[in-house]
Parts: C-alpha cells; structure tokens; sequence
C-alpha cells in the first residue's frame, strides 16, 4: 500500500510536461544510439550528460536512464536487420535474428523483440520497486568498513568481466583511482597535484574525459570502418507475427525475464552475460535446438527479454547502495553527485522525487520505446542509410556543445580532443575504458571509505573483517582476483611453451 | 595510416603508466602523510602510485620477457588527424568569433574532409546546421553559448 501511494507519487513527478520531454528526449537518442553502430550506450549517455546539469536531479536522471533502457531496445532492431549488434548486448538477437529477417520474417522478429523487451523491462522495473526500498534499509545499518570493502569487490568484478587482458584492466582501475585524488583532499581540503593552478582545485572535470574517451574515441576508431551497408525494410504490414511465434515465445519470454532480473542484481554483470546465457538456456530447452542459428524465434524473444530485464536491475546496486554495478549506471551515478543527490542507502529516504520519480518514468518509457521501436521503426531503419561520415560532424557539435555548457570554457574542448586521442590509442592497445572511468567515479567514495574506516578503527586492519558483509564481499573479491591470477599465469606459461624453440 | 608493433605500443604505454605511478609517488611526498590511525592526504595518491608501478612494471617485464609478438597496429587514420585539428580551431576561436561562424566551419570543414559533397552543398549544409543546432541548445535547453561578438 505505501509503495502504491510512493509510486503515485512518482507519476506525478514523471508526468509533468517536460519530465514527459525529456523521458521522450532520452528514449529517442536511445534508440538512435542503440541502432548506430557508431556509438554505443556509454558514449550517448556522456554527450548528452552535460546537458542535464541545468535540469532538475529527476530530470536529469529521467532523461539519462531514458538513453540507456532505449539503447537496449534501439540495438536489436540493426540485428534482425542488418546483422550488425547495435550495442553489444544485442550480438545474441544477430544470431537467429537477422535469419529471420533473410526469411522475410524481420516483423515478427522485431515485434517478438519489442514485446520481450517490453515484458523484461517491466518485470525489472518491478523488482527495482519491490526490492529497493527493503534493501536501502537493511544498507543504512552499513558502515565504512563495509563500503570499502563492496567497492573493492565492485572493481575486482569489473576487473574480471572485462575483455581486456587482467593487468591492463587493474592498470585503468589504478589510474582511474589515482586521477580522482587530483583536487582538493575530501578531508582536510589540502590540495593534491593541482601545481597550484584554481583550474584543477576541483579536479579533472569528468565531462570531457568521459566524452573524450567514449564518444570521440568511438568516432576516431570507426573512421576506420567507415562503409555502407545494405538495410533490410520491412513494411509496417509486414510486421505482424503469426500466433505461433508468440506462442513460441512465451516461455523464452518468462525465463528470458527470470535470467536478467537475477544477473542485473551482480554487479559487474553486463547485459551480455545475461543475453548469451538465456540463448543458451532457450537452445538447450529447445526440441529443435539444430535450427537455432538459422532462424527461430526463441533465439530473439528470450535474449532480448533478458537484456531489458537486466536494466532495472542493474540499477539496484548504484540506487540502494551507491555502488554502479556497470559503466553505463556509473556516468548515472555522476550525473547524481554533479546534483548534489548522494546515490545510496539514504536516496529513497532524502530524495523520495529522484527514485519514485525515475520508477514512474521508466514504466512511461517502456510504452514510449515500444512505439518508436515498432510502427517507426522504418524512421530509425533509414538512419542506417546516413552515411558515417555526415554524423560525425553532428556527434562531434553536440560533444562540443556538451563539454562547453558545462563551464563556458573553451580549454574543455581541447581536453575534449587530448581524451579523444588518449582513449583511442588505449582502446588501440586492448586497454577498456570502463574500468578507468569505474574506477574514477569511485575514487572518492573508496578513499572516504577507506579513511574513516581507519580512523574509527583507531587504524586497525580488523574493521574490514569484522561483519559478515564485510568478510563476504572481500572473500570473494580475493577468491575472483586468485582465480584470474591462476588463469592468467596459466595462459602466461602455454604461451611461453609455444613459443619456445 | 601507420603501424606499430603491438609490443612496442604496450611497452611505452606501460612505461607511460610506470612514470605516473613514480611522480604520484614523488608529489605525494610533499603531503602530509598523517598516521595509520589517521591517515592523511599523502597516503591513498601513494598507495595508488605504488600498485600502478608495481602493475605497469610487471606488465613491461613480462612483455620484455616474451618472445614473438609480432602483430602489428594500424594507427594514425588521416580524419583523425584532421578532427583533432577543427576542434584545435573551435576552441582556439569558438569566443573570438562566436558559436554560430565557427561550428559552421567546423561543420563545412568536416564534411568537405571527410564526404564527397560539392564545397557549395557543405556550405548550405554547415549554415542550416549551425543555426539549427544555436536554437536547439540555446533557446531550446538553455545551454549559455559565445554569441556572434563581431556583427
């Protein structure tokens, strides 16, 4: 009953004209950006970031989380029908996806996708509300000690999911953590690597850095690739799937939903997990599982149901314990703190607006995205035949519009350029960004953590394993770090074996 | 476009990411390290400067210690180049002159390098753009930009 009168609450927030706006607004680039192979969701929510910092935290945060839910919808619809993942999470819906399509079945394939996304997205948006609420109070009983140690286990996480080999992933991390000390000390207001100079007293702005390393980094690496490709466009008549795929599709649907609520809960656990592990589980249920790869439509309802469910999900450890369990949820939680809106236990309890508001908007989203995504779908599909090169200068002005707006300084857009090159001559070398910027929106968190921990502990090591969490979360990051440590020497030692005359 | 041995290029991004490690490690000296107990500002940038060295410097070794590595990486695509230098250009006179003239050029410059469009189509294209994108963002969200300063 009080969720119902919270949840009230909330469309009251989400359906003010320009909270209806902006929901819209993110849902549309979304989906745009979702599609484009040319950038991905974290880049489209780093341009678009700068632009919420005059808005309202609801907002802001309506507007950004709009951009990622609408990427998840947006990349499977350049899957069925050109066989290009719009985002990585959509690679599972290219394998029988885009069969389909070659079938002169790409409408049911799309439909069967927006109607999974559109079930997974509710059922996650669901758990948020059912689930946030009773955790963020059992969290406030949390101490320092706890938080350091479940931010510890967030990066060993993210160390461990990424695609780049283990040292390079803890040498971003290291480095993300360093570069966030650059300012003024949280305690005692003492200056760090600032030179002297008022420009870094604040420290490194976050806005260019992250435009710089996933926008403009995503363009300079595609200027590589730049080609046209050949689209597949299916009338709107030709949209409607026959009864049998969707009773084919009920039961992918219903589990696809289960496998992404439950990995959107792990932090670190993209959407690609999730998606590849509902593919797997529908293709061994299946009785034909020797089709699967050649069309059948259990291979798109269940991936995409799995991706969308895993969005609301994922956003229950940065919402209830200030942690984000993926990159995309990270430059989330930035756009919060540039509000002065601290994610955590506390949120639901001192920002009621923020979290009800954003529940009510993701239900309002889910309606939006399904609608763009099916009668227009034809719209976006047409956007594939923009060559490159003509959006390039368009990414490239909001970028420019993006990183100045945030403080009328044209020295941004230089950073925005040095970021640019930096992270594409890492992404060059196999080094993944996400960890880096992970690591620098957590770099505050840990180092308070860290600090007073110690000196509530009268600088005794034992506060990190005194409580049960706190002995849980740092075993299992150390049991994560072994584990790769082991693999790595391994792949270490065959390699030398090989080589060897 | 250019091409570099992927050996080399993690060599000297490993070296790069050593020597930060080692002036983090040298600045922090100048900061009050506090106590266990207490620690203080000098403390987490030395600890963070520590493990970087001791990640790149392991990472550098073990390249050095393998052998073969020959896979190579092209880098250095012209349009990077020339993105590099139109936002040079945009932030150099984005106040001089204002938004509208210079994301126009940035826009004309960026087409004309990068797509095959007649000069005068990129020059219709940039005006629309240019104008298009100051009522978009300044009227239509707020967002404070240089006006034309020498009309």
């Amino acid at each position: 009953m009080e969720t119902l009168q919270y949840l009230i609450t909330g469309f009251s927030v989400a359906l003010t004209p320009m909270n209806l706006f902006y929901c819209f607004l993110g849902c549309l680039w979304g989906t745009m950006v979702g599609i484009l192979p040319g950038i991905g969701p974290l880049g489209g929510i780093a341009i678009l970031l700068p632009l919420t910092f005059k808005m309202d935290p609801a907002s802001s945060i309506i507007m950004l989380s709009g951009i990622f839910y609408g990427a998840m919808y947006g990349g499977s619809t350049t899957s069925i029908l050109l066989n290009i993942p719009g985002e990585a999470a959509s690679i599972a819906t290219c394998l029988d996806g885009y069969q389909m399509a070659r079938q002169g079945r790409a409408g049911p394939a799309l439909v069967v996708a927006a109607l999974g996304s559109f079930t997974g997205g509710t059922i996650s948006i669901l758990a948020l509300m059912l689930f946030a609420p009773p955790l963020a109070k059992a969290m406030l009983k949390i101490g320092p000690g706890e938080e350091f140690s479940l931010m510890v286990l967030a990066l060993i996480i993210m160390s461990f999911v990424s695609s780049a080999p283990l040292l390079k992933t803890l040498a971003m991390i290291l480095l993300g953590l360093l570069i966030a000390t650059v300012g003024m000390d949280p305690f005692t207001a003492y200056p760090r690597f600032t030179f002297g100079t008022l420009g870094l007293a604040n420290g490194i702005d976050f806005v260019p850095m992250a435009i710089g390393l996933f926008g403009v980094s995503e363009i300079l690496m595609n200027f590589e690739e730049m080609a046209k490709v050949g689209v597949i466009k299916p009338a709107f008549r030709d949209l409607f799937p026959r009864w049998k795929d969707l009773r084919d599709s009920l039961g992918p649907i219903s589990r696809g939903s289960v496998i992404g609520l439950f990995f959107g809960f792990i932090p670190g656990i993209s959407h690609v997990v999730s998606t590849f592990i509902s593919y797997a589980v529908e293709k061994k249920l299946s009785r034909h599982p020797e089709e699967f790869g050649k069309g059948r439509i259990e291979g798109v309802a269940g991936p995409e149901t799995a991706n969308n469910a895993t969005t609301g999900t994922a956003m229950v450890p940065l919402l209830v314990l200030g942690i984000p369990a993926i990159p995309a949820t990270a430059l989330l939680m930035s756009a919060l703190l540039i509000h002065n809106v601290n994610p955590g236990p506390q949120l639901i309890q001192d920002h009621p607006a923020v979290f009800w508001g954003l529940i009510a908007s993701m239900y309002i989203g889910n309606f939006v995205l399904v609608i763009l995504n099916l009668p227009l779908v034809g719209i976006f599909v047409n956007l594939l035949r923009i060559p490159y090169a003509y959006l390039v200068p368009s990414i490239l002005v909001i970028s420019i519009v993006g990183v100045y707006g945030v403080n009328s300084n044209p020295v941004d857009i230089i950073l925005l350029g040095f970021f640019g090159i930096v992270g594409y001559v890492l992404r060059k070398f196999r080094f993944d960004m996400a960890p880096l910027v992970l690591a620098l929106v957590l770099g505050d968190k840990i180092e308070m953590s860290f600090r007073r921990a110690l000196t509530t502990s009268e600088g005794s090591l034992w506060i990190f394993f005194k409580s049960s969490f706190s002995k849980i979360f740092l075993i299992a990051a150390a049991l994560i770090l072994v584990l790769q440590l082991i693999a790595w020497l391994a792949g270490f030692r065959t390699r030398e074996k090989e080589e060897s005359p | 476009m250019g091409a570099v041995r992927e050996k080399t290029g993690d060599m000297v991004i490993s070296g790069i990411l050593f020597s930060i490690g080692v002036v983090a490690i040298f600045l922090s000296r100048f900061m009050p390290p506090g106590e266990f107990s207490v620690p203080g500002p000098g403390f987490f940038p030395t600890l963070l400067g520590t493990f970087l060295c001791m990640v790149s410097g392991i990472q550098a070794v073990r390249l050095v210690a393998r052998k073969g590595g020959r896979s190579v990486v092209r880098i250095g695509h012209p349009h990077i180049w020339a993105t590099l230098a139109a936002l040079l250009g945009v932030a150099a006179f984005f106040e001089t002159l204002g938004f509208i003239p210079v994301i126009a050029l940035f826009v004309f410059f960026c087409l004309k390098t990068f797509s095959p469009l007649h000069w005068i189509t990129c020059l219709l294209v940039a005006g629309a753009a240019a104008a298009g994108a100051f009522l978009f963002f300044n009227v239509l969200l707020g967002v404070q930009l240089p006006p034309v300063r020498w009309l």
